[in-house]
């Protein structure tokens, strides 16, 4: 496990899934930090972020990346949650390696976009989730 | 979180176990003893492995029939229930049963055989995805298209449905696999506790298992600050507590800290009748004293429960003068609709006990005694037809102690609510979130097959019974004493009385003057009934279905214009209770 995942999960654990403010500016220092060990260990995480960062995003957008267990089903998963608790899915990229995706979406949320944080972390599969 | 202690030993594990076997295995070593399903052909091998199984399989007779015993048989004891279908209808018809289970947050393992893999994706015989279908009604889900990944499957589900937030999880295993021998290196490395992963170990989602979830201390001193200042609280207490086993904390709570206490229809019965203060029920067709008291509460403190619209009415108007300190196992919860002044996540049991402070409520708690005193129930009626609220109370007050009740959903539903007290919250089992017609006789079958010692009593209406009105003849053929009480108005009463209410009496499809003769179809199945309809007619019926020792439909016209209440109209305040208030 990633020192990046071991403090999302402490934070979690805490019963905070509502960090996604606070995810907005430590969350991403220390993704950033990390981002050539994850690429080193073969994560995907890497090209999608690119993909995403890479481009200007929409005033009112919610970034999101979402780490987790690979499941075939995974995206079908996601896209459920985000659909239903109010999220529009404006740019969505996608990555799996052998155990392990990573998705990266820019949604617009009618909801707290905490809520639909804490719903994606509910998902048995799901590692780690970030808002930005 | 419950952990497996009994692995099997690296000898069983050498034994050559096809898939369907071992699925019978993993039952027996999770402790399931009994089983509710239906077969079908891409599920027969599994069939075949229950033949002579230690097991007990119940066959119902629909697969919604299945999954709402298992819920039954879940609710009524805390143990995982199971149910089984097989692929395309069969397990379609899970699916309602499932939802139920979700939103109730209910332990329950789906196992459906699926098509045989090389015929998956071709829109073979009985072939639905199943996966997709799931997604929305479970809390997890899987589909096995390879033996080596069953073993791993099987355990994961029966982990995620019983931890952090309970809930149903549904395994589709393709028939090939079923028959498809179980690798001897697969067993032998889950057989070593020390190879076999867990959830932390797998780095799954904490909030999923409930895992790790550490409080953090200056939360609980800020939770209890706010209990100690606080001169008109009150405790609201949801299913959680039951889920969570925390009945024992939470009464020690309310006794030492005196706060009025009132309860979702779901944790009905986590409070002891007649002590302290116990409002019973609130929300949509709470007890009035409770919805006043809440209303003019300064802290809520909202144990295991979710501010569920049925509770809260608009929620901008609920218990609009009070913080909230809430507690839940669920992360995603707190927040959700009400904002939490204190969140406290993690074990009820742990986090109950930690909030006992000193209170100065004197002042409050003599006001919500007169607030009770003014707004108990009233069971003077006119006339000589049969007062449901008053027939109802017949039953709470004669019933055996530790009688299981479940209900249908509608008018019938609310009055066992407000009528019917029980002292142990797994004996009130209902359907909350989903608000399921056809629930109450499926969950009686899987109540009285998990309780076979305790009496069993399914509260009915004529529009519900009528939904699963099949599962009769699962009760004869176990010889069930589930005891039937049909309350008939000849209507859809809730949805009539809105039409009433809300549409200028427009009654859109609600009337149904066509009901069978109730009794002569209980007969047809082998089950006993009677049919009363006066007044003076309720005490010996009452005592005749309690008295039966086998199954017994008691079958009792109400009048059809009866309305429930008191009522919050949908969007309205908890403040705004329409109707004749006791």
């Amino acid at each position: 496990m990633s020192a990046d995942r071991r403090e999302d999960t402490t934070e979690r654990q805490r019963g905070r899934p509502a960090a996604a403010g606070r995810g907005a500016t430590e969350g991403i220092s220390a993704d950033r930090r990390e981002d050539t060990t994850e690429r080193q260990r073969g994560r995907p995480a890497a090209a999608g972020r690119g993909a995403t960062t890479g481009t200007s995003r929409s005033p009112g957008t919610t970034h999101l990346e979402v780490v987790a267990r690979v499941a075939p089903e995974l995206i079908e998963r996601l896209g459920r949650v985000l659909r239903h608790r109010g999220a529009l899915v404006e740019r969505l990229t996608f990555e799996a390696c052998a155990s392990e995706a990573v998705l990266h979406a820019d949604v617009r949320c009618a909801a707290p976009v905490e809520v639909i944080v804490a719903q994606l972390e509910r998902l048995p599969d799901v590692h780690s989730v970030r808002a930005s | 979180m419950t952990t497996v202690q009994s692995r099997t030993t690296t000898t069983e594990a050498q034994a050559v176990r096809t898939g369907a076997q071992w699925i019978v295995d993993v039952l027996a070593e999770q402790g399931v003893t009994t089983v509710y399903g239906y077969p079908g052909g891409a599920i027969m091998p599994l069939y075949d492995a229950l033949y002579d199984a230690d097991v007990r399989h119940v066959l119902t007779r629909h697969e919604q029939g299945a999954a709402l015993a298992a819920v039954g048989h879940a609710r009524s004891t805390g143990q995982v229930g199971v149910c089984l279908a097989t692929s395309g209808p069969g397990a379609t018809n899970l699916v309602t049963g499932l939802a139920d289970a979700l939103l109730d947050s209910v332990p329950v393992v789906a196992i459906t055989g699926q098509v045989a893999s090389p015929l998956i994706g071709t829109d073979a015989f009985q072939e639905v995805d199943v996966l997709g279908l799931s997604l929305a009604c479970t809390k997890h889900s899987y589909l096995v298209r390879d033996v080596r990944d069953l073993p791993r499957v099987l355990d994961e589900a029966f982990e995620l449905a019983r931890s952090g937030r309970p809930g149903p999880v549904l395994v589709d295993v393709a028939k090939d696999v079923q028959l498809a021998p179980v690798p001897a290196d697969v067993l032998m490395a889950r057989a070593d506790a020390n190879d076999h992963p867990t959830a932390q170990t797998r780095g799954a989602s904490p909030a999923a298992y409930g895992l790790g979830l550490e409080v953090d201390e200056q939360d609980v001193a800020a939770a209890r600050e706010l209990i100690r200042m606080a001169r008109r609280p009150v405790l609201y207490v949801g299913g959680g507590v039951v889920s969570a086993d925390a009945t024992a904390e939470l009464r020690a709570l309310a006794r030492a800290t005196g706060i009025p206490t009132t309860t979702t229809a779901k944790a009905l019965g986590a409070l002891e009748r007649g002590a302290g203060l116990h409002l019973g029920m609130l929300g949509m067709h709470g007890n009035a004293a409770a919805n006043l008291a809440v209303q003019q509460a300064d802290l809520i403190v909202c144990v295991g429960a979710r501010f569920d619209d049925r509770v809260t009415g608009n929620p901008a108007t609920f218990a609009p003068g009070a913080r909230v300190v809430h507690l839940d196992v669920d992360p995603a919860e707190v927040g959700k609709v009400r904002r939490a002044d204190v969140r406290l996540i993690g074990d009820l049991r742990e986090l109950l006990p930690r909030l006992t402070v000193e209170t100065d409520i004197e002042p409050w708690r003599t006001r919500v005694g007169e607030l009770a005193r003014q707004h108990g129930w009233r069971y003077d009626h006119p006339g000589e037809g049969i007062y449901a609220p008053a027939l109802l109370r017949e039953l709470s007050e004669r019933m055996p102690a530790r009688t299981v009740v479940t209900t249908d959903v509608g008018q019938h539903q609310m009055w066992a609510c407000q009528h019917v007290e029980v002292d142990h919250p797994r004996d009130f089992v209902t359907s909350g979130g989903l608000g399921t017609m056809g629930f109450g006789l499926p969950a009686a079958v899987g109540a009285q097959l998990a309780r076979p010692g305790d009496t069993v009593v399914c509260i009915s209406g004529d529009g519900s019974i009528m939904m699963n009105i099949q599962e009769l003849a699962t009760l004869r053929r176990y010889g069930l004493p589930v005891k039937i009480l049909l309350l008939d108005n000849q209507r859809l009463g809730m949805v009539r009385q809105w039409q009433e209410l809300f549409f200028e009496a427009r009654y859109s499809e609600t009337t149904l003057d066509d009901n069978p003769d109730f009794v002569a179809v209980a007969a047809a199945f082998g089950v006993a009934g009677r049919h009363i309809s006066r007044r003076d007619e309720v005490a010996g019926g009452v005592a005749e279905l309690l008295a039966c020792p086998g199954a017994f439909l008691l079958h009792v016209s109400i009048d059809a214009q009866e309305n429930l209440w008191p009522l919050v109209p949908p969007g309205a305040s908890n403040s705004d209770m329409m109707g004749e208030l006791p």
